[in-house]
């Protein structure tokens, strides 16, 4: 970009009195383009009243967002104290049991070849009240 | 959008609690039946906003679509929450009247406290008076406290701090300040404007003794209060330093939530004569080729009524951190402002009949 030449000139642009040439216009147009000011969210020129009317359509979603977790959150500290002394217990009565209940099941996994891989899961996993043909012609 | 309105509007049944002001106080409400018509259900697209009052701009504006029907969702939403809060308000009230211990009993007010605050906050009617009718908040409304105390915690409180310790004011005079009411200083001749903490008064402007403002955010109706007015900067020849001089004091000032004014021309009856001040109104005449002179307002929190004994008040130098120690007084806000010698301080000298000012070297680096 040396040798551009910056001079301003008075009134409005036009091709008499325009200092640079068309490819640094050019370039220079380009360069606006992907400027930071463009990048920057316009900010939202909004009037007192729908202020105050936005305010409280978030302020009412978070809310409820924070009831929901919050009940969501006391729920699984239910469900974390239940099992917890279910675990006690179960120590209690045979530490057998309990011990495989808290062996670390690191490297298990499901075995791949139970079904045969596919894009998109079927509708009906298995037949569950399958009765081969046959059988049923013999009875 | 309709089908996040329809998956809500589920959750919430119709409300209208902060419509009915049979219980709750009208200053939570707007007054102007349009704004509020626009706040509630939506800018008229024929009218245009209340709140722009230009014409054309006006015409110009266009609302957000589709904002009525989740503003009502919300609306509703938010009513039912705050509906469940009266019901808890109810629940402590209850407690308090039967309960004796005052432990208990303060904490469940200060309990109630947050609960009115929450009660309200979100209410959008508040929430404009708030944010822009500053003039029209009820300060006996603690949600109205609450926004002028976040307003007031992210400027004022902030710039008074930086003001006292930058020009050392803390430790100068009080040991720190953990600052809880809001003061502002008016002087009769600055033009009826509010002074900005630390900025330099003329010494015509500070010939009058100045009126004050006391903002407390909690809940008072009789709270008593201590003014003072300090200079730790009056220079002392003898041992080459400087001594504190007690310029004003006032005590036993009434301020209550809503009557936060310190009009001391108010407080004196027909001759003059009052029992709030402890020493006359001393204004500030600095010394002629001397760095400048701070003035701080201490303003402390009173538990009862105090007599001061006035042994010392003229003595040359005025110890405040014993003052109000021996009074047992805790300072919960403060201001200050400097003076430096200018050409109307003999004036000033001449109308309170001062002795006539001294001259020092100017100091030279």
């Amino acid at each position: 970009m040396t040798g551009v030449n910056f001079q301003f000139t008075r009134g409005k642009r036009n091709k008499a009195n325009r200092t640079r040439s068309p490819a640094t216009e050019r370039v220079l147009t380009q360069l606006k383009m992907i400027s930071q000011r463009r990048k920057q969210p316009k900010l939202l020129q909004v009037c007192q009243e729908d202020h105050i009317r936005h305010e409280t359509i978030t302020t009412a979603f978070k809310l409820y967002r924070q009831e929901i977790n919050a009940n969501r959150a006391k729920l699984l500290l239910k469900q974390y104290e239940s099992i917890k002394y279910a675990m006690e217990d179960l120590e209690q009565i045979n530490s057998y049991l309990f011990h495989e209940a808290n062996t670390n099941q690191k490297g298990k996994r499901f075995d791949l070849e139970m079904r045969i891989p596919t894009e998109y899961p079927p509708n009906q996993i298995w037949l569950h009240d399958y009765t081969p043909a046959e059988v049923a012609e013999k009875k | 959008m309709s089908a996040i309105i329809r998956r809500y509007s589920t959750v919430v049944t119709k409300a209208d609690l902060w419509a009915d002001f049979s219980k709750r106080s009208a200053s939570l409400g707007l007054k102007d039946a349009q704004l509020k018509e626009a706040l509630l259900k939506g800018v008229a697209a024929t009218d245009g906003p209340v709140s722009i009052t230009d014409k054309a701009a006006k015409m110009r504006y266009a609302s957000t679509p589709g904002m009525q029907p989740l503003f009502e969702t919300a609306h509703t939403y938010l009513q039912q929450r705050a509906q469940r809060t009266y019901a808890a308000i109810e629940r402590i009230e209850r407690q308090i009247s039967e309960t004796t211990d005052a432990q208990v009993k303060a904490n469940l007010l200060a309990q109630k406290n947050k609960m009115a605050v929450s009660a309200e906050q979100h209410n959008p009617e508040v929430k404009y008076t708030a944010e822009y009718l500053p003039e029209n908040l009820d300060m006996s409304q603690a949600a109205f406290r609450h926004y002028a105390e976040q307003k007031w915690n992210n400027y004022g409180k902030m710039l008074l701090m930086e003001r006292l310790e930058t020009m050392s004011v803390i430790p100068d005079t009080m040991p720190t300040l953990n600052p809880e009411v809001d003061v502002t200083m008016e002087f009769p001749c600055s033009g009826a404007s509010a002074v900005v903490p630390g900025a330099f008064l003329h010494s015509s402007t500070t010939m009058k003794p100045p009126t004050f403002t006391i903002q407390e955010f909690k809940e008072t109706d009789n709270q008593l209060y201590t003014i003072l007015i300090v200079n730790p900067d009056t220079p002392n020849v003898e041992t080459n330093g400087f001594n504190t001089t007690l310029h004003w004091g006032l005590t036993n000032v009434l301020v209550s939530n809503t009557d936060i004014k310190v009009d001391f021309s108010k407080m004196c009856d027909a001759f003059g004569n009052n029992k709030h001040e402890i020493c006359p109104y001393l204004p500030p005449v600095p010394e002629k080729n001397l760095p400048y002179q701070r003035f701080a307002v201490w303003v402390f929190r009173q538990e009862a009524a105090v007599a001061v004994k006035s042994a010392r008040l003229n003595n040359p130098d005025f110890d405040i951190r014993e003052f109000a120690q021996t009074h047992g007084l805790t300072a919960v806000g403060a201001h200050m402002w400097r003076s430096k010698w200018d050409r109307s301080v003999s004036a000033v000298r001449e109308f309170y009949n001062l002795p006539k000012g001294r001259i020092f070297h100017p100091h030279r680096l």
